[in-house]
């Protein structure tokens, strides 16, 4: 190791000039300033792209209206509907809108909504196991109704008959 | 001689910790990153410098590797120290510049400062050459610039880090990638290959 550092001290002698080489004098007071403008400028380049893109999408978004002038008719359409719907709904007073919740106290099922929801009016347990009762399907698009009511006629115009084998009839 | 506004910003910026000042400018302060510039710049610059030979390409590329260094600072996880971090962006960044540059070599190099005509043994070594100390020396400056630019980048750059610069064999393969018995091989056939290049000069001591 020795031996090396003999060998070379020439060169370590010669490579102490390079120690010597200085950048024009007040190179450095300037040099960091440069760096956070950069920086800065960088910031404010990447702020600005992102609201370029913004723009960009509005741009895009009117220019269909160029292509197709139908669409501003549509647009301003809906527009003016959703403000009707505004208006009026904004007219309706407190009382109304509290009415339309009112529990029906007459109505025993009115307090009960889930019970009245899961058998509903004229479907009686009789008239269920009589012939008229509930049809009952997997499938969730059909409704529950009594399979009479699928030809039109009113279940509680009709009497169910009875028959009595080897009775006087009824 | 020194340049006294840096140097009282030196002292400024040495009171708070590094590790403070890469918190902060991690958080988006950009007066903490400032100071971490200013603490660094020289040692960047110098190092981009001996390995570019050119003042312009090494202004650039160092302020290049401050700003990269800034946009990926919350990929630093501090598992070495900033400046380690710091030289290892700027080493890469002037290794890619170099391979695009290839061999289209323009030296631009600096002054020599004012204690270069007052180092007995560089004045000795340039002496039987031209009694005018001064042209010597510039000589001299240029034909060591040559040299090193002969060395392939990965010898150059440990003959930069630990010979100019300073540094340790440790600190050198921490920031070049590689162990130290391989900094010291390639120290060893750098500094053979610089002696041969230089042999009128360094025959002369």
């Amino acid at each position: 190791m020795k031996d090396n550092e003999q060998k070379f001290e020439t060169l370590t002698v010669l490579l102490r000039l390079k120690q010597h080489e200085v950048p024009p004098p007040g190179y450095f007071s300037g040099f960091s300033g440069k760096v956070i403008s950069a920086i800065e400028a960088q910031q404010a380049a990447r702020k600005a792209n992102d609201h370029g893109m913004i723009a960009n999408w509005l741009t895009g978004f009117l220019s269909v209206f160029d292509s197709r002038p139908g669409l501003v008719g549509g647009l301003a359409t809906s527009v003016m509907v959703f403000l009707v719907l505004g208006v009026v709904l904004a007219d309706r007073s407190d009382s109304d809108i509290a009415s339309s919740f009112t529990v029906d106290q007459s109505n025993p099922q009115a307090s009960a909504p889930l019970a009245s929801a899961s058998v509903p009016t004229g479907l009686a347990p009789s008239d269920a196991s009589s012939g008229g009762g509930i049809t009952v399907s997997t499938n969730p698009v059909t409704s529950l109704q009594p399979s009479s009511a699928f030809f039109g006629q009113d279940p509680s115009l009709f009497q169910m008959a009875s028959y009595s084998p080897g009775g006087s009839g009824h | 001689m020194p340049d006294p506004i840096a140097t009282v910003e030196k002292e400024l910026t040495a009171d708070v910790s590094e590790g403070d000042l890469v918190r902060r400018a991690r958080d988006g302060d950009i007066s903490a990153y400032d100071d971490l510039v200013k603490r660094y710049q020289e040692r960047i610059y110098a190092t981009i410098y001996h390995m570019t030979s050119n003042h312009e390409d090494a202004s650039d590329l160092a302020q290049e590797a401050f700003i990269k260094a800034f946009s990926a600072l919350k990929s630093f996880k501090g598992g070495s120290s900033f400046y380690t971090w710091l030289y290892r962006i700027a080493i890469n960044k002037t290794i890619n510049f170099l391979k695009q540059r290839k061999n289209k070599i323009h030296l631009s190099l600096n002054d020599l400062d004012f204690n270069a005509e007052n180092d007995p043994d560089l004045v000795a070594l340039v002496s039987h050459k031209t009694p005018h100390r001064e042209a010597g020396l510039l000589e001299l400056q240029k034909k060591l610039n040559e040299a090193l630019l002969k060395l392939s980048d990965s010898h150059r750059m440990v003959v930069v880090l630990h010979d100019i610069q300073g540094l340790s064999h440790e600190e050198v393969g921490e920031i070049v990638g590689c162990n130290v018995g391989t900094v010291r091989s390639r120290l060893f056939y750098a500094r053979q290959q610089l002696q041969g290049f230089l042999a009128e000069y360094a025959k002369s001591v």
